[in-house]
């Protein structure tokens, strides 16, 4: 998660939040995010607020308007008070009590208003109206960030559904509030509950934005793989306004084809990437992306990590993007040097180093660490410097084996012709009967009297066979 | 004394043809006429005169007789004029040349003379004589007797483990089943299988629970004191998988289990993994009572030499009360060796240098202070067998490297085929075990009463399954059927 700290002006931001990245790219942080609606823009200018130097202070400006213009307090206050800390001169950053006043007052009437026009409804016991009235609660909370409330409010509108639409709706609202808290498994869960539905005309639409929202749930939950089986399905004739709460067509790029970089190997890569009409159309956005891949399926590894690399800081601005970046590059850097050395039966390290090396900065500790984590077979040649490909003589794999087993399984034979002779004599140790070795149950006071018994049964027994 | 010698003489069994009915009845009578009811005369006269009634017989060909006299002799009380040297002398020619099929007839004056042999003989000598004996009365060694464990004590206690070994390294298989012997075969009988007559000929205390467990916890220890981990984590496996009955888990296999983790770290260099035939039950009282184990042994495969340390010092009480500090510093000093073994996983060639700043001492979570000691620590492993590699000694720690060779050996198809034979000759000998064992263990009483119990359920099923199918029920009449069955 460290990204390179060249300079860290500011420090006092880092009193509201610790930014686990800072980045010192440049960027224009509106442009990517043009066609992003609002709940995330706002996340979005906040994180390139809290991790980029250059942008913080328009990003964060351009925050505080965002939330001024919506009616969740909270935000306003978050933004202001990060935007202080990075521009304590900034007239934006000041923050406007009157504003905040009025919000709480508006957003405590609409409450009761919505509150008491549902219970209307509810006393009328029209479905329909009950199901709008939970809809519009629910949307009011979201939009004043009363998250919880609003997945209960949204959660009841499932029980008035009459028509597939309204279960679908139902889904989304509450995929979109999951979203926000960040809660991939329910995300999941709900998106789940709509990819099935069967409903005509809107069915390419959905689709669409059931795989874009699982794709990035998958994704924020780590399961990268998957995440990448189901953003590459993403249909790109429907329009991008489906999923625009979730991600851009940019978004789906960069997410699907990073994401297989990371996991697919290359003939896989080929076929489900490059040679997928479908898919292609959204690389077209992102044209580097699809250059990387087509260079990793060539062979021409660095040039693909150097590709990234220059990227790696728009990427880092990524609300979904940003936590598994570094996770998701080393999975790709280490599949290049895999890739790399398969041919070879030893390589130099100075060649690795030329390939892959950071400049002053040897691979051989991530050598080191993938040999040791197993997903690279070779060894190390310290003397020569070299990288050796293990190749195990097949001879001695199958005597040391043989050996093996005709060993375990002579002990083994043994052991169990023992115990069948130990419990034969009856010489187990027994819980309760051995009390002067059995310390574990504690002292046994009848020790005396089993020995006792124990004779007595035996002579009885001699004394009966004689 | 010619009495005497005649006495001894004229009762003794005949030497051939030891396995007649006639030979069995003479050696009994015999065996009682020298030593329960042996004539008050011919005990004075023994006494009297030592060193020549050690001469009246052989000790190998009428060895109840010399047993007898030597029985005599270091019970009563002999002249002064006699050196007791002489009689030890007697004694250890006696325990070297005695006839093992004689002495099942006085076995338990035998038995008793090997257990008083530490009072008599330094204990080198006394362990050899142990071993030598026990190996003479069962030449494979695969039965359990008392005198194992008195053996096995003594060796380890006076720590002359060398002369043990022959019986210790010796696979126990059978034990001397404390019921009383089919009657169908003789003593005299070489046929007889050595857990048959070793209990019945009194060659052997009563065994309990306790003994087998101290035998193999002292031959553990024993191996233990010569470095040799892999035997001794065997005898310790025994004493921890023994069989249990109703929950019972015994101190000893508890200490056991300490030594064993702690041994198996030095072994493999990982924490050891239950033998299969462990219950839950035992395994989870082991858990339970050795937690500073189990977390010194999770932390002996990190890299975080600093808590193994300090692990190790917050356990000292623990490692002192349960006697087992001298192992501990054992595993404590092997850390750093087996972060060096596991290098090879990485390296085929590394510097020496390298090999200092990337390993870690556990004494003290700080890596070593010179190359030189790195050095020394590495040929000292290779020496001792630990690791398989080679030094090249260069100008420099950078330049001094060392080289990582196959864990096995490639053999020669002549050595791998003999070894395979070796392997198949045992494993056929343990199938001739296994059958004899079946065929025993289905002799007994309590295979009687299972089979017979077995059977009777049997019928009690086939009478519960109430109406067959093959039943010739009329259809308007099932119930009265039925009920009428009932």
């Amino acid at each position: 998660m460290a990204e390179s700290t060249t300079s860290q002006p500011g420090s006092e931001a880092q009193a509201y939040t610790t930014p686990d990245v800072i980045v010192t790219g440049n960027d224009d942080p509106s442009a990517p995010h043009a066609s992003i609606t609002s709940r995330t823009r706002f996340e979005r200018l906040m994180l390139i607020g809290k991790c980029c130097v250059p942008l913080r202070v328009e990003a964060l400006k351009a925050a505080v308007a965002e939330a001024k213009s919506g009616s969740d307090i909270v935000r306003y206050n978050d933004a202001c008070a990060l935007l202080s800390a990075a521009a304590p001169d900034d007239p934006d950053a000041r923050m406007d009590g009157a504003w905040i006043e009025n919000t709480d007052i508006a957003n405590r009437a609409e409450t009761t208003r919505l509150e008491t026009e549902l219970k209307g409804y509810r006393n009328n016991l029209i479905k329909e109206s009950i199901r709008m009235g939970n809809e519009d609660l629910g949307k009011h909370f979201e939009s004043i960030g009363k998250l919880a409330e609003a997945t209960e409010a949204y959660s009841k509108m499932r029980h008035d559904v009459s028509t597939t639409k309204h279960i679908f709706d139902c889904g989304t609202h509450l995929a979109s509030v999951a979203f926000q808290r960040h809660d991939w498994a329910s995300v999941l869960s709900n998106v789940g509950k709509i990819s099935n539905i069967q409903s005509g005309d809107d069915e390419q639409e959905q689709q669409a934005y059931t795989k874009v929202a699982s794709g990035v749930a998958l994704l924020g939950m780590g399961n990268f793989h998957d995440a990448a089986m189901t953003l590459i399905h993403t249909n790109p004739n429907v329009s991008p306004a489906e999923y625009s709460t979730v991600a851009s067509p940019n978004d789906v790029a960069i997410y699907g084809g990073l994401l297989s970089l990371a996991t697919m190997d290359r003939t896989a890569l080929q076929s489900r990437i490059l040679d997928n009409q479908s898919f292609r159309t959204f690389l077209e956005h992102e044209p580097h992306i699809r250059k990387a891949i087509s260079l990793f399926v060539n062979g021409r590894y660095s040039t693909c990590l150097s590709i990234l690399e220059s990227t790696r800081a728009d990427y880092l601005l990524d609300i979904y993007l940003q936590p598994h970046i570094s996770a998701i590059y080393s999975l790709i850097r280490e599949k290049c040097i895999v890739q790399y050395f398969i041919p070879f039966s030893c390589v130099t390290l100075d060649s690795l180093d030329a390939a892959f090396g950071k400049p002053g900065q040897s691979v051989e500790p991530e050598l080191i660490r993938m040999i040791r984590d197993g997903s690279l077979r070779a060894r190390i040649d310290a003397r020569n410097k070299l990288l050796v490909a293990v190749s195990p003589d097949p001879r001695l794999v199958v005597q040391t084996n043989a050996l093996h087993v005709a060993r375990k399984y002579e002990l083994e034979a043994k052991e169990r012709l023992r115990r069948m002779n130990i419990i034969g004599a009856g010489l187990e140790v027994i819980g309760v009967k051995k009390p002067q070795t059995g310390g574990v149950g504690g002292a046994e006071p009848e020790e005396a009297w089993f020995e006792e018994n124990r004779v007595a049964s035996l002579l009885a027994e001699q004394a009966q066979d004689a | 004394m010619d009495d005497a010698k005649l006495f001894f003489d004229d009762l003794a069994p005949p030497v051939t043809s030891s396995s007649s009915k006639a030979y069995d009845a003479a050696a009994k009578t015999y065996a009682a006429s020298v030593t329960t009811r042996l004539p008050a005369a011919i005990r004075t006269t023994i006494l009297r005169d030592p060193i020549q009634s050690l001469q009246l017989v052989d000790p190998a060909t009428n060895s109840i007789g010399y047993l007898a006299i030597i029985d005599t002799l270091l019970r009563g009380s002999i002249p002064p004029s006699v050196s007791r040297q002489h009689l030890l002398d007697s004694t250890l020619l006696f325990l070297l040349k005695f006839d093992p099929i004689q002495i099942r007839y006085v076995g338990s004056l035998f038995r008793a003379l090997l257990e008083d042999l530490s009072s008599l003989f330094s204990p080198t000598v006394a362990v050899e004589l142990l071993a030598n004996a026990i190996l003479r009365i069962d030449p494979s060694g695969s039965t359990f007797t008392s005198t194992h464990l008195v053996m096995a004590k003594l060796a380890y206690d006076a720590n002359c483990i060398e002369p043990a070994l022959k019986v210790l390294d010796a696979d126990i298989l059978f034990y001397p089943r404390n019921t009383r012997f089919e009657d169908t075969k003789r003593l005299c009988d070489t046929e007889l299988e050595p857990y048959a007559y070793v209990s019945l000929a009194g060659l052997t205390d009563t065994i309990k629970s306790t003994s087998i467990l101290e035998y193999h916890f002292v031959q553990a220890l024993a191996y233990i004191s010569r470095r040799d981990w892999r035997k001794s984590q065997t005898a310790l496996e025994k004493v921890i998988g023994h069989p249990t009955k109703d929950k019972g888990v015994s101190k000893i296999m508890l200490e056991s289990y300490k030594k064993w983790i702690l041994v198996g770290l030095l072994k493999d260099g990982r924490p050891p993994s239950f033998p299969h035939y462990v219950t839950s039950v035992t395994k989870f009282t082991f858990n339970g009572l050795s937690e500073p184990y189990s977390n010194l042994a999770s932390l002996f495969t990190t890299e975080n030499a600093s808590a193994l340390k300090e692990e190790a010092v917050k356990g000292q009480v623990t490692w002192e009360e349960d006697k087992n500090l001298t192992l501990l510093e054992e595993v404590i000093s092997s850390y750093q060796k087996w972060q060096i073994i596991n290098l090879r996983r990485i390296y085929r060639q590394v510097s020496i240098a390298q090999i200092r700043q990337t390993t870690l001492s556990a004494h003290t979570a700080e890596t070593l202070k010179s190359d030189d000691e790195v050095l020394a620590l590495v040929s000292d492993m290779i020496e001792s067998g630990m690791l398989k590699g080679q030094i090249q000694v260069g100008p420099t720690a950078e330049e001094s490297y060392l080289t990582f060779h196959e864990e096995h050996d490639l053999m020669t198809e002549a050595e791998f085929a003999a070894e395979v034979a070796r392997s198949h000759s045992s494993i056929e000998a343990l199938t001739k075990q296994y059958r004899a064992t079946n065929e025993r263990l289905s002799s007994t009483k309590e295979y009687a009463r299972h089979v017979v119990r077995e059977q009777k359920r049997m019928e009690k099923d086939m009478a519960d399954a109430g109406v067959g199918f093959d039943a010739n029920i009329e259809d308007e009449d099932l119930m009265t059927g039925v009920l009428g069955a009932m």
